[in-house]
């Protein structure tokens, strides 16, 4: 018995015996209970660091107590190694991004190894390599076979400085997630998986995972996802007859709407001004707006630009000819890429309306007299409504929904925030999209 | 457009291509790969050059681990439906809703393809903290790294994993202090020594049953009951720690007095041994394997413990005469009611305060206080 504590010969003893005997081996046992513990892979970026080590060391923690416990306990650990670094890494020191990725993988194994965790390490996997990446092909055709995959000509998130597209999960407060880049708004073609399709049960599913995954987790989700619930409703433009769909979450504010903004990227923002006296001056603001990145135009503080597009809309359920207008904190992307305005009801709206001598309506009523000097977002007594009058708007909301469907102008709808997952990065080292 | 066809997947990426130093992507350039016939009619035809966010390719690789080297799927059906969903999944914050969120929808879809049965990938999530230094995130442009290989070289792996474990809780952040660091050395260091010092005189002892110091008995269930609550129930791995920190403490001065206690010692030594393991396997092994044993300490059972014994069998009693106390008694566990009330009413300082007045009221609160009025 070695009186002195040589953890270095202690370690280096057990890690060689535990290899040569697969201490760690999982396999299937349907006469146990399973565990399966996986802490997230690393990117290969070089050395491990001490986030790691604090990874590894609770996730083996709790892979060894599980097992005293009696479960059968299944820790892998693999490589998310596909990815920009590699490549800039490799053009900054002139080496190719495969032997780049490779050299990491082996250096944080040996590195992860010394720490003793107990993986499974036949089961390792490197999301470069080609009998991995296969699936991941194999599941792209798999989504373009289910219609869950296509490609368009959209303004997608640039990042100047890593030469690629970025997903909107991958912009945080405009600017590129990895390397803090400002993001640009960029034209090209590219390729979407319809994660929208699945809104709504990975919103409901969230239920499922409450209590199980950290409560600040789940709430961002949701908040992600962002269902709205309300009506989509339909304006006829008076000089043309385009039709101009709108959504809105309060069908109950609907004869308060005394103006329409669409989005400067609108099909209609240039074609309605077209021929007239409006056309110059919308041409002018679409080229201004052009300049200005997403954050710019959408964050509460940013000032509120428009140009009235020389066109009056008619609201459908009071007859109401209103101007329509263009506004650069619309984006094309979100809803129907344009709303009715309701001034009296939404701070944003009623910003707006003040800037630009705007009409403003009160058509719910807190109660008190005189014309609103801020709006008011809350519940009340409809007023100046038609029919509708007197009610108590949240149970006006639905019946208007219902009128609209009546008359074919409208009907109701739910809207997610969660967009499309915009898959594309035009870089090299990563998995082909296996399309011809 | 049209589809790779499957059987002739995977589309290679060539690894001859050199990369343009403005970060352009070369395969757009690269004949080899571009130029390709269609697999429909046949005529000449130009290969997708886009290449795909590698979110991709994490959004699946859990139901991969499952059965890695499956030729004929993503991962073998009986595979993949006894191991998913995850049990367990340990991760950051940052990836709230960027991974986490595609990893659900690929399994929702893979479920609809019939590749498994879960709905969800990930049962219960930790999301652990930040390792900090000087008030900020470790980074190579703030200069505030600690290199983790100096740390395993000076102190040894079970070191490094001990201070992670006993800094902080996991869900937050993990301030780097280079004294705590110290400090856990020191504890595995003492975990080493008070092994080494009993083992050989210990080794060779059977194991018996019962008799031994109540005390050396209670601090042994204690710890297995604070290490099970800790690590099954609360995940505060740090107090753990603490746990058998205290535990060491103990043991270090421990004198066994009898034969009976030395086996009770051989006892806790291997049942601490086991409680230790996952917190510093490498040096836990040795140790065990200096006790004679052969098998990995991951092969045996945790230690169960038994609720009576983490209790102490000593109990010490309050007494007051009119409101103020006067005396303290100590008295084992169990003892009846009337025996604590003749104790203490013999006692001599209660006689004393009684002033030989005679006794109007007398309450024992069980376990802690007796109360008497005259």
């Amino acid at each position: 018995m070695n009186q002195k504590y040589d953890f270095a010969a202690i370690e280096s003893k057990w890690r060689k015996i535990w290899a040569e005997g697969k201490a760690d081996k999982a396999s299937r046992d349907p006469a146990r209970k399973k565990f399966y513990l996986l802490e997230m892979f690393p990117y290969p970026s070089g050395r491990i660091h001490m986030g790691h080590v604090r990874n590894y060391a609770i996730g083996d923690l709790l892979g060894r107590f599980y097992r005293m416990n009696g479960l059968n306990v299944l820790h892998p650990m693999g490589w998310d190694a596909f990815g920009l670094p590699a490549e800039n890494a490799a053009i900054d020191r002139g080496t190719h991004p495969a032997k780049w990725t490779m050299q990491n993988i082996a250096a944080m194994r040996e590195q992860i190894k010394a720490l003793g965790v107990g993986y499974d390490w036949d089961r390792e996997v490197a999301t470069c390599h080609p009998g991995y990446y296969k699936w991941t092909q194999w599941f792209f055709i798999q989504f373009l076979r289910k219609g869950l995959a296509y490609r368009k000509k959209t303004y997608v998130n640039w990042c100047g400085r890593c030469h690629t597209v970025l997903a909107n999960e991958q912009v945080v407060d405009g600017a590129c997630w990895r390397c803090d880049t400002h993001v640009v708004q960029k034209e090209m073609y590219g390729w979407f998986l319809k994660i929208t399709a699945y809104a709504e049960e990975l919103l409901a599913d969230l239920e499922k995972l409450a209590g199980n995954w950290p409560e600040r987790v789940v709430t961002m989700q949701r908040n992600w996802i962002g269902k709205s619930v309300g009506a989509r409703v339909k304006f006829a433009v008076e000089e043309t007859g385009d039709v101009i769909e709108v959504f809105t979450t309060r069908p109950d504010t609907l004869f308060g709407a005394t103006f329409i903004c669409l989005a400067p990227e609108h099909r209609l923002t240039r074609e309605l001004s077209a021929g007239t006296p409006q056309a110059a001056k919308v041409e002018e603001f679409l080229q201004l707006v052009a300049r200005q990145d997403t954050l710019a135009r959408t964050s509460e503080e940013a000032e509120k630009l428009g140009v009235f597009t020389g066109r009056h809309a008619v609201n459908p359920v009071n007859g109401e000819r209103i101007p329509v207008w263009s506004a650069n904190f619309i984006l094309a992307e979100y809803g129907t890429g344009a709303i009715m305005s309701v001034p009296a009801h939404d701070a944003r709206d009623f910003d707006f309306a003040k800037k630009f001598g705007l009409p403003v309506r009160e058509v719910i009523s807190q109660g008190d007299d005189g014309p609103p000097d801020a709006a008011y977002a809350g519940d009340g007594v409809m007023a100046d409504s038609g029919e509708f009058t007197g009610q108590n708007n949240r149970e006006a909301a639905p019946k208007i929904t219902e009128y609209l469907q009546k008359h074919g102008a409208g009907e109701g709808a739910v809207v997610y925030r969660l967009r499309d997952w915009g898959i594309s990065r035009q870089r090299y080292w990563g998995a082909p999209i296996p399309v011809i | 457009m049209v589809p790779v066809p499957e059987d002739q997947l995977p589309v290679i990426l060539p690894t001859d291509a050199n990369l343009l130093s403005e970060g352009r992507s070369p395969l757009p350039e690269l004949a080899s790969f571009l130029n390709v016939k269609c697999p429909q009619c046949g005529a000449d035809a130009k290969r997708e050059t886009d290449t795909m966010d590698t979110f991709i390719c994490s959004s699946w690789y859990y139901h991969r681990f499952t059965s890695p080297r499956c030729e004929t799927a993503p991962a073998a059906k009986e595979e993949i439906n006894y191991w998913m969903p995850v049990d367990k999944y340990i991760g950051g914050i940052e990836h709230a809703i960027l991974h986490l969120l595609y990893a659900r929808f690929f399994n929702k879809f893979c479920r609809d393809l019939g590749i498994l049965t879960a709905d969800e990938p990930f049962a219960n999530l930790l999301t652990q903290g930040m390792v900090i230094k000087d008030g900020a995130k470790m980074s190579k442009s703030k200069g505030n790294i600690v290199d983790p290989d100096e740390i395993m070289k000076k102190y040894g792996a079970d070191t490094a994993r001990v201070f992670m474990l006993f800094a902080a809780p996991p869900e937050r952040d993990l301030e780097w202090d280079d004294s705590g660091i110290e400090g856990s050395h020191r504890f595995v260091t003492r975990v080493h020594k008070l092994f080494a010092k009993w083992i050989p005189e210990l080794k060779d002892l059977k194991p018996g049953d019962g008799g031994a110091d109540p005390e050396l008995r209670r601090m042994r269930h204690v710890t297995i009951k604070r290490f099970t609550i800790d690590v099954r129930d609360r995940s505060h791995f740090n107090t753990a720690i603490a746990a058998g920190m205290e535990m060491i403490n103990f043991l270090a001065d421990y004198k066994p007095k009898t034969d009976a206690d030395k086996t009770e010692l051989r006892g806790t030594l291997i049942d601490f041994l086991k409680l230790l393991h996952p917190f510093m396997p490498f040096v836990t092994q040795e140790l065990y394997d200096s006790f004679g044993h052969k098998e990995y300490l991951t092969e045996t059972a945790w230690p169960g413990y038994v609720e009576e014994h983490t209790v102490s069998s000593v109990q010490t009693i309050v007494v007051q005469v009119m409101g103020k106390v006067r005396a303290k008694l100590e008295v084992s566990a169990g003892t009846p009611e009337e025996e604590i009330k003749r104790l203490a009413l013999a006692h001599e300082k209660v006689v004393q305060a009684m002033g030989g007045g005679s006794v109007k009221k007398i309450i024992v609160v069980p376990g802690r206080l007796v109360n008497i009025v005259h």
